[in-house]
């Protein structure tokens, strides 16, 4: 293991810091959407505040959930379902 | 260059010296070199056959009275059409003595007389102009055949000897008939002199259905095809070669020299029922080859489909048909003639035919599978090799005469990619490998193999000196055809020259591309 | 002085393929970044304008179009086959490099092919190298891929072919020009239709997330960049401004990303990308835009640089731990750091996170899209970019590389050659290079837009940053939910499966057997009609004539049974008979006449 593999290793202790980083981050990016932003709103919606952020989540969440709970107990089937293996 | 040596005369009695040198040596090694000498000596004497001119019409000829009661005459050419099957006769017999060499132990003697003998009968089909002549020869060439299938052959060598032996006489028979009956109508056995004479239709029409049967027999044509898969298979490897390379090919000759010359209407009235046909073959002969285990099997299946795209070329009347249907005769020839003799250097180290006992091979014998592959690119009309070239010119002339047509054969294109594809592929990797011990190409093997792989590489990149031979030819024919019967022209263009003129969206004629908008 | 300059970059491809069987030695190997270097050398100075025509077959053929658009196509891909050959060169097995070389020249030949014919040609080399890339894994699995692979990609290449010739016929011409968009000619569709079995549009798409992942190590990292964007060139060349296409791009790339959430192999997950990042590619195409067209290409530029890189983290990851599936991997972030940075290079540039060069060619499609008032398509595509960044930004390297799991010290990792690390650390470079300085890949963008695109404004820095950061905020949320599990996904292919196995069970095996019979019929009745009709023969022979003419009967009884008794199976006495009779059959003709 390398410098930066040992590096890597600390930073997992340091897991809960990264993420009040994040949490952080984030909501200093919804602060600055409230002053910036676009010139050219592609469909309305989007010169609100905030609207990139909820998109973001909203259509994240919905996609995974509908896929994995959803969409793939109905599409999946055995590894070996074609008896390529 | 040598206007008085008589050498397509010279072409078919070499052979026949060979083979009577051949009767009093005992020495099976010294049977094999004097035969390979001999196929090679005869393959030097066609050297003259290069001062051929292409736009001369019938050149080297050679004629004599043989017969003068009955009007018989020795009378021998080469045109266009016939120059390129003359040399595919006169590769093939060296190419089948050296894959013989190891394959036949008994009887060696009587092998090579056969081979040679084949041969000889071999060329006289192809450069006859005397219709009795040529029958003569069309006939010389069962009895070695037959021999060489009912004496050196598989198990079931009797059945598939006898069988293909009665088959090709029964449709030879007919075309005696039409012989005989071209000689009452026309007062003459020469072919030159016949090809200027006109027949009244119903003539034409029985004359036309006669020769064809016999035609469609060795071509062979769906549904008279079924001797071929037992003789292929039955036959020794040499005779695989030959009887693939060189006899199948007499059929489709001899559409181009006698159905269309001297029945043109009738052939034009045939013409969608050969079409039809054709298509069948192709298709059908595709579909069966894909559901073969037998390697031999399959590749005698693929022959039907080949065959079914130089019929096809031939009826549609198209330059292009014509000139792709001569091609993939040379090519079906040199192709699967080398395809034959990998299965039979393959069926020496195996003792079998089935794909299940020739798995694995990629291992190795990778020399062994660099050549199959070839050859099986070659076979499905991969680009860059000669069925490519035969190949689409056969697609042009078909989607020039009709979509459905075209439509039709391009499923019998992928059925090609998909049978040859799917036995090279268990030939190379199938698993388990049955090819632990064998060893890979010996000499003798890469000097047979190599050869046609030049020829396939050599007419799929630069094919134009073998169209330059034909073209001519190929013009006098249809020339001849369109002014001696109502060939349907093909629909013209659609009127799309404002396509042509297309100006691309003004986004796109930027000055950032810098182009010049072509005339 | 104007001096007119054209090196075919795929010459020094098919000169390596040609040379490699024979290379003896331990240092061929070397020789393998060669032509992927005189191909960089020779796209920097070739000038434009039409190179190397040829005359084939009576019809000429032009092999060196060189504009902007192909210009620009030749560029990455010679970038991407140095980065490439770089990161094969630990292979041993030669037939891998020579199938990579020419699948690499077939893609060159494509892009400089200035008609049909010679893109024909090209069109199926490349078929054949990206087959072999496949064949070449030798395992089961990827023999029977390979098989599909090929013949998926010749019905495609049958349709184009279907689709020039009768284009021929139609315009007399070969030449590859545009195709004005609305048009409802049937060639136009059939080429159309072969160009997009390449470009992996959805329904026809199956056959990419079906091979890529059964391809060699370096073989996909090879296949992810050549076939698709040769298609997208072709679109671009081709089929600019087709409406349907920016209707199927946006299905595409929504439905890549769809798989892409659920599937468990890294390497399919990449695979069912390249769907929904072409789909950007295809719908910029169809909507046809100045601005949509340059944002096609550039993406297809920048893909090919982080798509590249991705797939050399995820071959790392195979070549080093055995397997790609992500429920067997994580743990391994610390054993493998810098595949792991390499690989986050990628990722975020796929994303459009900024500084990465996914960020100024991505945003170029949307905001062209949106300009052009296109709103679906625009919608579409900012929901694939959520997506992607949840897919492959996070699950995969997440899934890969940490997974919940402790650090794994016990599994046995092989040792990743240097090259590896150096053909990903050129794209590596790349990717930021261009994302924090743009103008070096906008330069060379062949359309002319009214205004120019500048990425980096605050705005679109933030927005990207606010999708992309509530999308990760979106899995961290569900990192239970997505966790991946081993399954195999339906997908279109069970349709053209079915066709294919149907075929050969209900169509093919039953004809042989059929033909068998129908051959058997000739014993049966050919053969025994005929030996009806020869005893009925000897019957009327023998009871009626022989009762009119007694001793001539006989007599003809007698020679046949004189030619029963020669029948003794000796060849030599057959041969001599036949030749005797043949001889005096002859004597007595010539004699006569």
């Amino acid at each position: 293991m390398n410098g930066l593999g040992a590096f890597l290793e600390r930073q997992r202790e340091l897991r809960g810091a990264w993420l009040k980083a994040l949490y952080g981050v984030l909501a200093v990016l919804v602060l600055l959407n409230l002053f910036v932003g676009p010139h050219e709103p592609h469909f309305g919606l989007d010169a609100y505040p905030g609207f990139w952020a909820l998109f973001g989540l909203v259509v994240g969440v919905l996609m995974v959930v509908i896929m994995k709970r959803v969409v793939q107990p109905v599409i999946v089937r055995r590894e070996d379902h074609y008896g390529d293996i | 260059m040598y206007p008085d040596i008589p050498v397509l005369s010279i072409l078919i009695f070499l052979p026949l010296v060979a083979a009577a040198l051949l009767l009093p040596l005992r020495d099976d090694e010294t049977v094999r070199r004097v035969s390979l000498a001999a196929s090679l000596i005869g393959l030097a004497a066609g050297w003259p056959l290069i001062a051929f001119n292409p736009d001369a019409g019938f050149q080297f000829v050679e004629r004599m009275t043989w017969v003068a009661r009955w009007g018989l005459e020795y009378h021998l050419a080469v045109d266009g059409i016939s120059i390129l099957m003359v040399w595919l006769t006169l590769f093939t017999l060296p190419l089948c003595v050296l894959c013989s060499w190891t394959y036949i132990g008994k009887r060696v003697k009587e092998f090579h007389v056969c081979l040679l003998l084949m041969t000889s009968a071999c060329i006289g089909v192809f450069t006859s102009m005397d219709l009795v002549l040529f029958y003569v020869f069309w006939e010389a060439m069962l009895i070695p055949m037959y021999l060489l299938i009912a004496v050196w052959g598989g198990a079931e060598r009797r059945y598939a000897s006898i069988k293909f032996f009665l088959y090709t006489l029964a449709g030879s028979t007919l075309l005696l008939v039409a012989i005989v009956a071209f000689r009452i109508a026309g007062g003459t056995f020469s072919i030159p002199d016949l090809m200027q004479q006109t027949f009244g239709f119903r003539f034409q029409y029985w004359a036309f259905l006669a020769m064809a049967l016999a035609f469609a027999i060795k071509v062979p044509m769906f549904p008279f095809h079924t001797w071929l898969p037992a003789a292929h298979v039955q036959a020794p490897s040499a005779g695989s070669v030959i009887l693939a390379a060189v006899l199948l090919k007499m059929g489709t000759y001899g559409f181009l020299r006698f159905c269309l010359p001297l029945t043109p209407e009738a052939s034009v009235h045939f013409a969608p029922l050969m079409i039809g046909v054709s298509v069948v073959s192709i298709l059908y002969g595709g579909a069966v080859a894909l559901g073969q285990t037998d390697i031999k099997k399959l590749v005698a299946y693929s022959s039907v489909a080949h065959m079914g795209f130089v019929t096809l070329g031939i009826f549609l009347f198209q330059k292009s048909g014509v000139q792709g249907a001569l091609l993939q005769m040379l090519n079906h020839g040199i192709v699967t003639g080398a395809m034959f003799m990998m299965i039979g250097a393959l069926y020496e180290r195996s003792h079998s035919r089935e794909v299940a006992d020739n798995m694995g091979l990629g291992k190795y014998l990778p020399a062994f599978m660099f050549f199959w592959g070839l050859y099986a690119l070659a076979s499905f009309g991969f680009p860059g090799t000669n069925g490519f070239v035969g190949e689409v010119l056969v697609f042009v002339a078909a989607f020039q005469q009709s979509l459905t047509v075209g439509a039709l054969i391009v499923p019998g294109a992928l059925l090609a990619a998909a049978y040859m594809f799917r036995v090279s592929l268990r030939m190379a990797w199938g698993s388990p490998s049955t090819a632990k011990t064998w060893n890979d190409l010996n000499c003798r093997e890469w000097t047979y193999l190599l050869l046609p792989a030049v020829l396939v590489l050599w007419i799929g990149l630069a094919p134009a000196p073998f169209l330059r031979l034909i073209d001519p030819s190929v013009d006098r024919l249809l020339a001849d055809l369109r002014g001696r019967a109502p060939v349907k022209e093909a629909p013209l263009a659609l009127n799309h020259a404002d396509a042509v003129r297309h100006e691309p969206p003004a986004i796109l004629a930027s000055a950032a591309i810098a182009k010049e908008v072509r005339q | 002085m104007e001096t007119s300059s054209f090196i075919h970059p795929a010459i020094g491809f098919l000169a390596l393929a040609a040379v490699l069987p024979f290379l003896r030695g331990k240092w061929w190997n070397w020789l393998l970044p060669a032509p992927a270097v005189l191909a960089v050398f020779a796209v920097f100075t070739m000038t434009p304008g039409d190179h190397l025509t040829l005359n084939w077959l009576g019809q000429t053929l032009l092999l060196g179009r060189v504009d902007k658009l192909s210009l620009v196509f030749a560029q990455v891909f010679a970038v991407m086959s140095v980065a490439g050959m770089l990161y094969a060169m630990h292979v041993k097995d030669r037939g891998q490099h020579i199938a990579a070389a020419l699948y690499v020249s077939g893609g060159f030949g494509c892009v400089f092919a200035g008609d049909y014919l010679t893109l024909f040609v090209f069109w199926e080399l490349m078929s054949i190298g990206s087959t072999f890339l496949v064949l070449l894994n030798r395992t089961r699995e990827s023999v029977l891929a390979g098989f599909r692979y090929f013949l998926y990609h010749t019905a495609g290449g049958l349709l184009l072919l279907a689709g020039l010739l009768i284009r021929y016929k139609a315009l007399g011409t070969w030449e590859f020009t545009p195709m004005a968009p609305g048009s409802a000619h049937l060639y136009e569709w059939l080429i159309l239709a072969g160009f997009c079995v390449n470009a992996a549009v959805v329904p026809l798409h199956a056959w990419l997330p079906d091979a890529y992942p059964r391809g060699t190590v370096t073989g996909s990292v090879f296949m992810c960049a050549y076939t698709t964007k040769t298609a997208v060139y072709v679109l671009a060349r081709g089929f600019a401004g087709w409406e349907i296409l920016a209707a199927a791009g946006t299905v595409m790339a929504v439905y890549g990303v769809l798989y892409a959430c659920i599937e468990n192999n890294a390497r399919r997950i990449l695979s069912y990308h390249i769907v929904s990042q072409v789909g950007y590619m295809v719908a910029g195409i169809g909507v046809g835009t100045a601005m949509t067209l340059n944002g096609a290409v550039a993406h297809a530029y920048a893909h090919i640089l982080y798509k590249g890189l991705l797939f050399m983290g995820t071959g790392c990851l195979l070549y080093a731990a055995g397997t790609a599936k992500l429920d067997k991997l994580g743990g391994l972030a610390a054993r493998l750091p810098w595949v792991m940075v390499l690989y986050m290079v990628a990722a975020l540039s796929i994303s459009g996170m900024p500084v990465f060069n996914g960020f100024i060619s991505k945003t170029m499609t949307i905001t062209g899209a949106a300009e052009a008032h296109q709103t679906l398509v625009a919608l579409g595509l900012e929901i694939a970019a959520v997506g992607t960044f949840i897919s492959v930004g996070i699950k995969l390297p997440y899934f890969a590389f940490w997974g919940g799991k402790p650090t794994d010290n016990d599994r046995v990792l092989a040792p990743i050659p240097w090259n590896m690390y150096a053909g990903m650390s050129v794209l590596a470079v790349l990717c930021i290079l261009q994302g924090v300085a743009p103008s070096i890949l906008y330069a060379y963008l062949p359309f002319e837009v009214e205004h120019p695109y500048v990425p980096w404004s605050v705005w679109h820095v933030l927005q990207s940053l606010l999708l992309l950061g509530f999308s990760g905020l979106a899995f961290y949320l569900l990192r239970k939910v997505i966790t991946p599990h081993e399954g195999l996904n339906l997908d279109v292919d069970i349709a053209y499966r079915a066709v294919g196995t149907g075929a050969l069970r209900f169509v093919c095996r039953p004809l042989a057997f059929l033909d068998d019979r129908w051959t058997e019929a000739y014993r049966t009745g050919g053969l025994r009609g005929l030996m009806g009709i020869a005893l009925g023969s000897v019957w009327f022979d023998r009871r009626a004539i022989d009762g009119v003419v007694d001793g001539s009967a006989r007599t003809v009884r007698g020679i046949g049974g004189l030619g029963a008794r020669t029948q003794n199976g000796s060849l030599q006495d057959y041969l001599g008979l036949a030749a005797f009779f043949a001889l005096c059959v002859f004597g007595l003709v010539w004699y006569l006449g």
